[in-house]
């Protein structure tokens, strides 16, 4: 864990210091849905033979999820470049089906840094790109709870509080004002993470974080380099 | 290679990130108050719901064996405190307890006349403290609402057991958190004995089993939750699991012989009819205060949250093999209540057994108190009003659409003493709900009573109602009176609804010995 945010501090240092060709950074902001994607059928699944008598199917679905960074983008060529990100994103999953008129729902507060590699096209209309971005995606988890409708309880002891997974984003870089990109990705994130634990665990519960999301970011541009872009 | 990053804002970049901003603060916010406004919508629809629905029980295989609380005698240490218990097989709840890993705290068992020590540590987030239900104790150990230990306090409860022999319980009373702690978990029986009841050679030992029946409701994580709506603030919050001991779906293997089954129903809101599956009679010897006068035959009994019973079951009887559930039979009790029959434990009939044991004819002496010593008739009306505005409850507010239940038309004020009482005298207590649509166990603190009468819907009394009582059940449209004689204890006691929604949400007065 700590390793992998040393070198994501280390990477991002790196493309700072050694910048050459251009550089971006900016405030972004992702809106999307959450869910914890199941390893088996188990999970919150009230239909097991136990409950007998049960027609409950509370098995989980998406509930909205929002964050928001700072971004930081270097492209050393001009298709090819790094990105990195951090900031604060809420994640989790809601229970459908519920026996009451409220679904109850996981909330996770995590801290998310993102890194990885980013192909561009030449602009397609003046000077707007085409973006496709993989890389990975480590969170820290602040705090877990399951809320419902009048009130929340702490499950952070029942949570993991790291996870590990992919980032896979395609989007569009809106060049304004020569120097400045308005960036809309629509992306996905996929932990690799069993999240629960304890009594969760205990209980058979498990799944995997899973993020689909639209991110928007404000990137303010310097371009390092005195040639020419391609065109 | 220019090493330094000189980003300069002109006016339009600036300009530009202003509105950006704004533009997400809004996307944010606006979201945030979608949700808001769509969980208030979803609010109003479940009070529409949720008023008076019955909530279905789902039975369960009965395939886990019933678990007996370990006993404890006087000097016992209870921990308030967030723990984990297997309500349901193999799985793990997030639960309260007075111990860790388990969901009801030990029974206390004591002699009449033994000194008790009770050290209460409060590990919980907030308030909490315990009510010794049916013990007739000095009020600063009764656990008055406000009586209360803050978190990461403690409290010693010290008093002296001078009452007869019968199975009473302990359980918070912290005015606002009662329902909540109480359902999930926060409960132990206290059984006392004495001579006259040893005297009569009742089932003891593995022959003497005690029930703690309550409801739960479990997220589907199994974490219990309890979350009333406005709509259960009113009804009473009620679950779909039926636990017995705290377990859900237990069964226990007994041998032909006769058993002493002690219930108590601990649930928040949820009345049992209870009964045995083929239809077998049972004896009632017991009530809230101990033993009958007499013996009593029934087939089903009437038990609401609060009360209990003692029971002797003739599994003798029956077959081997053969496999009996006790049941909660079908009743008429307003809208929330007594539509559906489910089982609660089953009982298999395992091996034989040599069996002695003749239930007596007479179990004790129980003195009926006379009308005309009766200095003070007192009544209470209970009712549900509109308070609309009025600031009152302690269970986060009003119930549905600004509805309270109140006594006398009044809700819980720890600064009002509702009824004075003089230590000694004797008097008839009058519970009306005559005008109620509602099921209302009434309980007074301190003190024993006996049941005078009942008028209205049942029109009489049940074979509990013949010993004494600490709590009485009131269907609608019913009033009761009943008779006590108040004892030397001197202080501040509450009466209340045992329905433990109702007594959160204000239904409880407060009188004063003096």
């Amino acid at each position: 864990m700590k390793k992998i945010f040393l070198i994501s501090v280390i990477l991002s240092a790196s493309i700072i210091v050694n910048a050459q060709k251009e550089f971006y950074f900016g405030p972004s902001y992702t809106l999307g849905a959450s869910t914890i994607l199941k390893s088996n059928g188990s999970m919150g699944n009230m239909n097991g033979s136990m409950m007998e008598g049960s027609e409950m199917n509370s098995d989980l679905t998406f509930t909205p999820a929002y964050g928001t960074g700072i971004r930081l983008e270097y492209f050393p060529t001009w298709r090819w470049g790094f990105f990195f990100q951090c900031g604060y994103q809420q994640r989790g999953a809601k229970f459908k089906n519920y026996m009451d008129n409220y679904d109850p729902r996981y909330k996770f507060n995590q801290c998310d840094f993102n890194l990885g590699g980013q192909f561009r096209t030449k602009g397609l209309i003046k000077n707007h790109q085409l973006l496709v971005q993989l890389g990975l995606t480590q969170h820290y988890l602040s705090s877990a709870s399951r809320i419902y409708d009048t009130g929340r309880d702490n499950i952070t002891d029942d949570t993991r509080n790291y996870d590990i997974g992919i980032y896979f984003g395609l989007g569009v870089n809106i060049s304004i004002m020569q120097k400045d990109l308005i960036q809309i990705i629509v992306f996905t994130h996929q932990g690799f993470t069993e999240i629960f634990m304890g009594n969760m665990a205990a209980n058979s519960m498990n799944g995997r974080n899973l993020l689909l999301g639209v991110q928007f970011s404000y990137l303010i541009g310097k371009n390092f380099n005195t040639g020419k872009k391609e065109n | 290679m220019d090493s330094s990053i000189k980003i300069r804002f002109d006016m339009k970049r600036r300009n530009f990130i202003q509105i950006a901003s704004m533009g997400t603060a809004y996307a944010f916010f606006g979201s945030a108050s979608s949700v808001f406004i769509s969980s208030c919508r979803k609010k109003s629809m479940m009070d529409m719901n949720m008023e008076g629905v019955p909530i279905t029980v789902m039975e369960g295989n009965f395939d886990v064996a019933l678990p007996v609380p370990p006993i404890v005698g006087n000097s016992v240490q209870l921990t308030a405190q967030q723990t984990t218990h297997s309500v349901f097989q193999s799985k793990y709840s997030a639960v309260l307890g007075y111990q860790s890993n388990a969901i009801l705290g030990s029974t206390i068992k004591v002699n009449s006349g033994d000194a008790i020590n009770a050290l209460l540590q409060n590990n919980l987030p907030e308030p909490t403290n315990i009510h010794w239900h049916g013990l007739m104790i000095p009020a600063a150990m009764d656990g008055h609402p406000e009586d209360v230990i803050s978190p990461g306090g403690s409290f010693n409860y010290n008093f002296i057991v001078s009452q007869r022999a019968g199975m009473y319980w302990y359980h918070p009373h912290p005015h606002g958190f009662t329902a909540k702690q109480a359902f999930k978990g926060l409960a132990g029986l206290f059984i006392v004995n004495d001579s006259e009841e040893q005297g009569l050679n009742l089932p003891s030992g593995n022959f003497e089993i005690p029930l703690v029946i309550q409801d739960k409701r479990v997220f589907p994580d199994y974490a219990l939750d309890y979350s009333p709506n406005q709509g259960e603030i009113m009804s009473g919050y009620m679950g779909p699991y039926v636990t017995v001991n705290g377990i859900h779906s237990p069964h226990l293997n007994v041998n032909k012989r006769n058993y002493r089954i002690r219930v108590l129903n601990g649930s928040n809101a949820r009345i049992f009819n209870l009964a045995l599956s083929n239809g077998a009679s049972f004896s009632v010897i017991g009530s809230d205060g101990g033993l009958l006068a007499v013996p009593q035959t029934a087939s089903s009994l009437l038990l609401g949250p609060g009360e209990r019973a003692d029971l002797i079951i003739n599994f003798g009887a029956f077959s081997i093999g053969e496999e009996i559930h006790l049941i909660s039979k079908t009743f008429s009790g307003g809208t929330a209540q007594g539509v559906q029959e489910f089982k609660i434990i089953k009982f298999n009939v395992a091996q034989n057994n040599t069996d002695t044991f003749t239930l007596p004819g007479v179990l004790s002496v129980i003195n009926p108190i006379p009308e005309t010593a009766a200095s003070q008739t007192r009544t209470f009306t209970l009712s549900s009003m509109n308070m609309s505005g009025m600031g009152m409850g302690g269970h986060g507010g009003m119930g549905m659409n600004g509805m309270m239940h109140t006594i006398n038309e009044k809700t819980y004020d720890p600064d009002r003493i509702d009824e004075t009482v003089q230590a000694g005298a004797t008097e008839i207590w009058v519970f009306d709900n005559s005008t109620g649509e509602e099921p209302h166990p009434m309980h007074i603190h301190g003190i024993q009573f006996q049941v005078l009468d009942r008028t209205g819907e049942r029109n009489t009394l049940i074979s509990t109602e013949s010993g004494w009582k600490d709590t009485v059940m009131l269907m609608p449209k019913e009033k009761v009176r009943v008779i006590m004689q108040f004892h030397q204890n001197k202080g501040k006691y509450v009466l209340h609804c045992h329905n433990l929604e109702h007594e959160d949400n204000g239904m409880m007065l407060q009188f004063e010995v003096v």
